[in-house]
């Protein structure tokens, strides 16, 4: 446990990496390729989408006896946020005999590579599987290559050849076992700095010349104190939109506060009713939380993006940057989730649907934050749905995403909430639609009635998603479907 | 630094061609990160970097540069256009 400022220190491959004088907005991709000389990872969107630039990044187990591992794009990730972790890259792989990880070997044989560009990508994709999942179905294959955009070799070959690497189950795990003490090594202080009369000091991990500052802290406390001191603080969690910000519009924020390494804000809590997510827990942890639960969210967040995205990603980005095609909003929303806002140590529940003000406006003050969020579990009889509609299955930014939530009664749809993304500057409920469900058996609802609220409830707008006589199609024909299905389970 | 395998080395000793595999000669160093891509040559000491600007017009008529400002600043080598 050290202090050290203005130094980035991460492992890689058995030794510590120190990387001073680097921009608070360096990505990862950068360093390892420009100052590491590590070119196999490859540039290739430069935005999440491509999976050229996929490494692994670890961080110490809860037991401090191994290393977690989840695939990310090194584009988007920002070098500081790197700190107290490990990397591997596809160079990582390389053994002093020379010989080839399963994964590489049967990319090889299978002939899963073209061009090669994407091949790096590829392979650390796989080999993050195979340390996760040693023994993955094809669809858990598949799924690990959603975010990994092959345009040559097509995909078959690189399935089989991840199938048949499962088969040598003794070659697939990696050794890691000297970057476990030098992780231990370089984890920073788990408490807050004090001055002398009590006062929190937050310590940069990089600060510039013009006092512009990355900020890494450990607890709930420190984020506070901060974000109310430097209320104009960019919160970063996933960087799956920062990343872009900082690439594509060349975004350069004063203060930028991680929020990766706080505890408090990593943890999920669970009461007979609700679940409590931290503000800094993944996509892909919350997907395990809800799939038995919702198996209808856990499908959007599948399809949401790749999981170098849900693993960096957390829900509370999706809510705070508050796109109007976020995906998870339409779904939390039906579900009735509830924020917990804090600012200082005063802290505030609103309700998901009462967030927005209009487009990525919301009702956060000056220093406030998301904490948590407070997603409702199922009640008896309750049904709920949710389908985002897209041209690409994976990784596309939908035309419209829909979510219901009601239950029967009497053969009567009740306690009905609907929202969507897509049709309105923000996500939002659809309270015109609702009425319209309200009380009537599924039998009885009838189409023109939901497109004469659709067309009350929403401005007609053209996408570049979708035309409007597309959307507000589809999102009357998805009510229609979720309601139908209910009826024919019922029968 | 990577020549490409000559072809004969990759095919089978038993002459057998027709049906036969052939691994890709640079399949190895696709999965080892080990291809060099132009952008993953170390650039050379001083090497400039050269920026397209597109007209906005087309079949417009190039009556001035209107660079001054760039000029001021550092590291501008020189502009060349179509004559």
């Amino acid at each position: 446990m050290t202090q050290v400022t203005n130094t980035v220190r991460f492992v890689l491959d058995g030794r510590i990496v120190e990387a001073q004088g680097e921009r608070r907005t360096t990505t990862v991709l950068d360093y390892l390729r420009e100052q590491l000389h590590r070119t196999g990872t490859k540039e290739g969107c430069a935005e999440g989408d491509c999976g050229a630039c996929v490494v692994m990044v670890g961080e110490l187990n809860a037991a401090g006896t191994g290393i977690d591992y989840v695939p990310v794009n090194a584009c988007i990730q920002l070098l500081p946020s790197l700190d107290g972790k490990s990397v591997k890259t596809v160079e990582s792989l390389n053994k002093a005999d020379g010989s080839l990880h399963p994964v590489q070997d049967e990319m090889v044989k299978c002939h899963g590579s073209q061009c090669g560009f994407c091949t790096p990508g590829i392979v650390m994709s796989l080999v993050n599987l195979v340390q996760v999942l040693p023994q993955p179905s094809r669809q858990q294959i598949t799924d690990s290559l959603s975010g990994n955009l092959c345009r040559c070799t097509g995909y078959k070959p690189i399935i089989d050849a991840a199938s048949k690497a499962c088969e040598r189950q003794s070659e697939l795990k990696i050794d890691d076992s000297a970057d476990v003490p030098l992780l231990k090594d370089i984890q920073r202080a788990k408490t807050p700095t004090l001055s002398l009369d009590g006062e929190i000091i937050v310590q940069p991990v990089v600060r510039t010349k013009k006092g512009n500052e990355f900020v890494s802290p450990a607890t709930l406390a420190e984020v506070a104190d901060y974000l109310l001191k430097n209320p104009t603080t960019t919160l970063l969690a996933g960087s799956t939109e920062i990343g872009l910000q900082v690439n594509k519009q060349f975004k350069r924020p004063d203060h930028i506060m991680y929020l990766g390494n706080v505890a408090e804000l990593r943890q999920v809590t669970e009461t007979p009713k609700a679940w409590r997510i931290g503000a800094a827990v993944s996509l892909a942890t919350l997907e395990g939380l809800i799939a038995e639960a919702y198996p209808d969210f856990a499908e959007v967040l599948r399809r949401f993006g790749s999981p170098p995205i849900r693993s960096t990603a957390t829900l509370a980005g999706n809510i705070a940057n508050g796109s109007p095609i976020g995906d998870s909003m339409p779904c939390l929303m039906a579900l009735g989730a509830t924020l917990v806002l804090r600012r200082g140590d005063k802290t505030r529940s609103v309700a998901l649907d009462q967030f927005y003000t209009g487009q990525k406006q919301n009702v956060l003050q000056a220093g406030e934050f998301i904490e948590a969020i407070e997603l409702p579990k199922p009640v008896a009889g309750q049904v709920f749905r949710a389908h985002k509609v897209s041209k690409r299955f994976e990784q596309d930014i939908s035309a419209t995403c829909a979510a219901i939530s009601y239950s029967l009664k009497g053969g009567k749809l009740s306690g009905v909430k609907l929202a969507y993304n897509g049709l309105a500057p923000a996500p939002c409920r659809a309270p015109k639609l609702e009425a319209v469900l309200e009380g009537k058996a599924p039998a009885d609802v009838k189409a023109a009635d939901l497109d004469a609220a659709i067309a009350a409830s929403f401005t007609a707008r053209d996408g570049l998603r979708a035309t409007w006589a597309y959307r507000s199609l589809v999102a009357r024909n998805l009510v229609l479907e979720f309601i139908e299905d209910q009826q024919k389970e019922v029968a | 630094m990577n020549a490409p395998t000559p072809i004969k080395n990759l095919l089978p000793a038993s002459g057998v061609q027709q049906g036969t595999d052939i691994v890709h000669e640079s399949a190895h160093l696709h999965v080892t990160g080990g291809a060099t891509y132009i952008d993953d040559i170390p650039e050379v000491a001083g090497t400039l970097y050269a920026a397209l600007i597109k007209s906005p017009v087309a079949h417009g008529e190039l009556i001035g540069e209107g660079i001054d400002r760039a000029r001021r600043g550092r590291g501008l080598h020189g502009q060349r256009h179509p004559r």
